[in-house]
C-alpha cells in the first residue's frame, strides 16, 4: 500500500474535519428544530386544506404550573406592535404576550378592588394605538386605563356593568348593560344610546363592540344577531332582522355571537361561542359569509370561544378560546390587505426566526467556500489537481 | 550569492501570502529570514548549483478545505450561540394542549405522588405526546409507588398505542386478572351490605376493550370478539363497544351478527357514525 505523502495526508485530515463539522452542524440544527417544534401539533390539516382555518399557535400562559396558565380567558386585544393582551378574569389579571407568544408581563392590581386605579374582574379589554390598555371591569362599573408601562391613567365610570370596550380615534366606546356609552379619551361622556331588550335596535350584548367610519357594530349575543348603529344610535341594520327563537338559531342566524373585529379587507369577522366558529360578515349589509373552525379540545379547535382580535400586520386572528383555557392564533383565507408584507411579518414573529442567524452565517460560508473554490480553480490548471482533485 | 541570501531571496519572492498558505506550505523547503533557521536537505545537496530552486506552492486543495473547515466552525458556533439564546430567552410555557397536559400532570405527580390518578393522567399525557416509553415507565413507577393495579391499564394502553401488541396483551391479561379480583371483592362487599348492583367497572371494560383491539391487530379475531362481549357485560349500552363488535364480526364474515351489533349501537345513539357507516358498508355487500 502506497504511503500517503504530506499534502495527501493533510487533505484527508481536513476532509475528515469538514465531514465531522458538517455532521455536528446537522445534529445541532436537528436538535434546534426539534426544540422549536412543539409536541402535539395539530396534524397536517392546514396544508391539506388551503381554504380552511390555519392554526398558527396556542398560548396557554407564562409557565407550566396551573397558576401560571389561563383560566377561562374572556377577551383578547392586539397591541400596536402585535402584542397579545388577554383578560384572565377569574384571577383578576391581564396577561401580555409578544406576537410570537413569549410572555411579556402581567397586569394585576396588588389588591383587586373597586377603588381608583384598581380592577376586580377584567371582563373585556382593548389596546389603543399608543399602547394604552383599556380594561372593562364588570364588577367595578368602570373602564380603567393603564399606559404601556402599566401605570394607571384614568377611569371611565359606567352605569351598570362594563361588558365591552373599544378604543379608536380618541374615543372610548363602552358596552354597558343594554346600551353603548361613548367617551372622549379624556373621560368626558359624549353620548349614549340603547335600551336592553329583544326588539331591533335594543341591545342585550356580552362584550362585542367595534366602530369604524361613524358606524358602531355590536355582537348582540343574547339576541343572536349583529346590529349596526350610527353615532347617534340610529339602527342601520340588524341581521337577522328579527329576534329568532332558540330552535331556529342554528340554521337561520347566530348561535351566540360574542365578539367581532375587522379583517384587513374591512370585513367584519364574528366569533360565535356556540357554533365554535369565526364567520366573515359584510359590514354594509350584515350578510354572513364563510365560516371557519369547529368544536374540539385539540389545537386549532374551539370550545366556547368568546373574543376575537385581528393583527393586520401579520394577518392573523387572536381568539380567546375560553373553555379550552387558552388563546389561539389562527388565520383564515382572504383576510389580508397586504398579503406579502403580512407573510414577512409572520416569519419575523415565528419561533423559527432563531434559526435566522445560523442560516445567514451558513449562507455566507457557502458563498465564501464557492468563491474560494473558484479562485483555486482559476489559479491552477486541472492537471495540477489530479483527475479526482487529489494529486 | 550565499545560501542565506538565496533563501532570503526565495522568501521575498515566493512567500505565502497568508498564514493559511504558510501553514500549508510544503515543509521540505523552509525559507526564513532567521539566521538560525533550518536549511532543507535538498537545498544543501544543490548548494553548488547556483540556480535558486523555487519553493513548492502551498497545496491549493488543502488550503480550500482549511478555509471551508474554518467557515464551518463559525457556522457551528453561530448555531450553538442561537441555541443558547433560545434557551435563555424562551419561557418554558406549554405551546400545545399536549404540552400543557404533560406539564400539568408532571406537576401533579410531584405534588401528589401517592395518587394513582395523577400517575395515570401523566401516563396518558405522555401517550398523547407519543412518548410511549415514558408512559410505560411512568405507569410502572406509579404502580410501584402507589400499589394501584389500575396503572397496569395505562401501561398496556401505552404499549398498544406504540404498536407493541403482544406485550400489550400480556399486560392486559395481568390487568384483567387483578381488576376482576377487585371487582369480585367489590361485588361481594356490596352483597354483604344487601346492595344488588349490576356489574359496572369502567377500568375492566377498558382492559377488555384494549385487549380486544390488540388481539384484533395480532389476527386473533375470535379472542377480540370474546373480549368485546365480555366488556359489554359490564357496559351493555356502550355504542362504541357495539360498533367495534360489529366491525369485528364484519371482519370474520358474520354479517348478520355485525348488522345486529350495529343496530344495537344505534338504539343508544341513533346517529352514531361508526354504526351508520358499518350498516351502509354491509348494505353494499353482494
Amino acid at each position: 500500500m502506497a504511503e500517503l505523502t504530506t499534502p495527501n495526508r493533510t487533505r484527508w485530515v481536513l476532509t475528515l474535519v469538514v465531514v465531522l463539522l458538517v455532521a455536528l452542524l446537522a445534529v445541532l440544527v436537528a436538535l434546534f428544530v426539534s426544540l422549536l417544534r412543539p409536541v402535539g401539533l395539530p396534524s397536517g390539516a392546514p396544508a391539506a386544506k388551503p381554504d380552511a382555518m390555519e392554526w398558527v399557535r396556542s398560548i396557554y400562559g407564562y409557565g407550566p404550573s396551573t397558576a401560571e396558565q389561563m383560566l377561562s380567558p374572556s377577551s383578547v386585544a392586539v397591541g400596536p406592535n402585535g402584542g397579545i393582551y388577554v383578560t384572565d378574569p377569574t384571577r383578576s389579571r391581564v396577561l401580555i404576550f409578544s406576537a410570537d407568544g413569549t410572555p411579556r408581563g402581567v397586569l394585576k392590581s396588588e389588591t383587586p378592588s373597586i377603588h381608583l386605579g384598581s380592577f376586580v374582574r377584567p371582563e373585556a379589554l382593548d389596546v389603543a394605538e399608543n399602547g394604552d390598555i383599556f380594561i372593562a371591569d364588570s364588577q367595578a362599573k368602570k373602564v380603567v386605563a393603564f399606559n404601556r408601562n402599566k401605570e394607571f391613567v384614568r377611569e371611565y365610570p359606567v352605569d351598570q356593568m362594563a361588558r365591552g370596550v373599544y378604543v379608536a380615534d380618541n374615543r372610548v366606546y363602552v358596552l354597558d348593560v343594554g346600551k353603548v356609552i361613548v367617551f372622549d379619551i379624556e373621560g368626558k361622556r359624549l353620548s349614549e344610546f340603547g335600551t336592553r331588550g329583544r326588539l331591533p335596535g335594543q341591545i342585550d350584548a356580552y362584550q362585542g363592540i367595534i366602530a369604524r367610519n361613524g358606524t358602531i357594530f355590536i355582537a348582540d349575543s343574547y339576541n343572536k344577531r349583529i346590529q349596526a348603529f350610527d353615532e347617534s344610535g340610529t339602527l342601520l341594520w340588524a341581521r337577522p332582522d328579527s329576534t329568532i327563537s332558540t330552535a331556529d338559531a342554528g340554521s337561520a342566524g347566530w348561535d351566540l355571537p360574542q365578539d367581532l373585529t375587522f379583517n384587513g379587507r374591512g370585513e367584519l369577522v364574528v366569533i360565535d361561542a356556540f357554533a365554535f366558529e369565526l364567520t366573515v360578515v359584510d359590514p354594509k349589509t350584515g350578510q354572513r359569509g364563510k365560516s371557519y373552525g369547529g368544536f374540539g379540545r385539540t389545537d386549532g379547535e374551539f370550545y366556547y370561544p368568546t373574543s376575537v382580535a385581528y393583527d393586520a400586520r401579520r394577518d392573523w386572528f387572536v381568539v380567546a378560546d375560553t373553555q379550552n383555557n387558552r388563546v389561539q392564533v389562527v388565520r383564515i383565507p382572504d383576510s389580508a390587505a397586504q398579503p406579502i408584507q403580512a407573510s414577512v411579518w409572520r416569519i419575523l414573529s415565528s419561533p423559527y426566526r432563531y434559526l435566522g442567524p445560523p442560516v445567514g452565517v451558513l449562507l455566507l460560508a457557502l458563498i465564501f467556500a464557492a468563491w474560494s473554490a473558484w479562485s483555486m480553480l482559476k489559479g491552477h490548471t486541472p492537471s495540477s489537481l489530479g483527475s479526482d482533485g487529489f494529486e | 550569492m550565499t545560501r542565506e541570501e538565496e533563501n532570503l531571496n526565495i522568501a521575498e519572492t515566493d512567500e505565502p501570502d497568508s498564514t493559511v498558505d504558510a501553514w500549508l506550505a510544503d515543509d521540505t523547503v523552509v525559507a526564513t529570514r532567521d539566521d538560525d533557521a533550518p536549511v532543507s536537505e535538498d537545498a544543501a545537496a544543490d548548494d553548488a548549483e547556483a540556480a535558486p530552486e523555487p519553493a513548492p506552492e502551498p497545496d491549493p486543495v488543502s488550503a480550500w478545505l482549511l478555509r471551508v473547515a474554518l467557515a464551518l466552525i463559525i457556522v457551528v458556533l453561530a448555531t450553538a450561540a442561537s441555541l443558547v439564546i433560545f434557551f435563555v430567552t424562551v419561557e418554558k410555557a406549554p405551546r400545545t394542549a399536549v404540552e400543557r397536559d404533560i406539564a400539568a400532570s408532571e406537576i401533579a405527580v410531584r405534588e401528589r405522588s401517592s395518587d394513582p390518578a395523577a400517575w395515570q393522567a401523566l401516563a396518558y399525557a405522555y401517550v398523547r405526546g407519543e412518548r410511549f416509553d415514558d408512559a410505560v415507565e411512568v405507569s410502572r413507577r406509579g404502580r410501584a409507588a402507589t400499589g394501584a393495579e389500575i396503572l397496569l391499564l395505562s401501561e398496556a394502553d401505552a404499549l398498544r398505542f406504540s404498536g407493541r401488541h403482544k406485550d400489550a396483551i400480556a399486560v392486559y391479561d395481568e390487568a384483567v386478572t387483578s381488576l376482576s379480583e377487585e371487582e369480585s371483592a367489590a361485588v361481594a362487599a356490596r352483597e354483604k351490605q344487601g346492595i344488588a348492583t349490576p356489574p359496572s367497572n369502567a377500568s375492566l371494560v377498558n382492559a377488555f376493550y384494549g385487549r380486544a383491539l390488540s388481539r384484533n391487530e395480532t389476527g386473533d379475531s375470535a379472542g377480540a370478539i370474546a373480549d368485546v362481549i365480555k366488556a359489554l357485560e359490564f357496559s351493555p349500552q356502550d355504542s362504541s363497544l357495539l360498533a367495534t363488535l360489529g366491525k369485528f364480526y364484519e371482519k370474520t364474515g358474520e354479517t348478520a351478527k355485525a348488522q345486529a351489533a350495529y343496530r344495537e349501537a344505534l338504539r343508544f345513539i341513533p346517529d352514531y357514525p361508526p354504526a351508520l357507516l358499518g350498516l351502509k358498508r354491509l348494505e353494499k355487500r353482494p
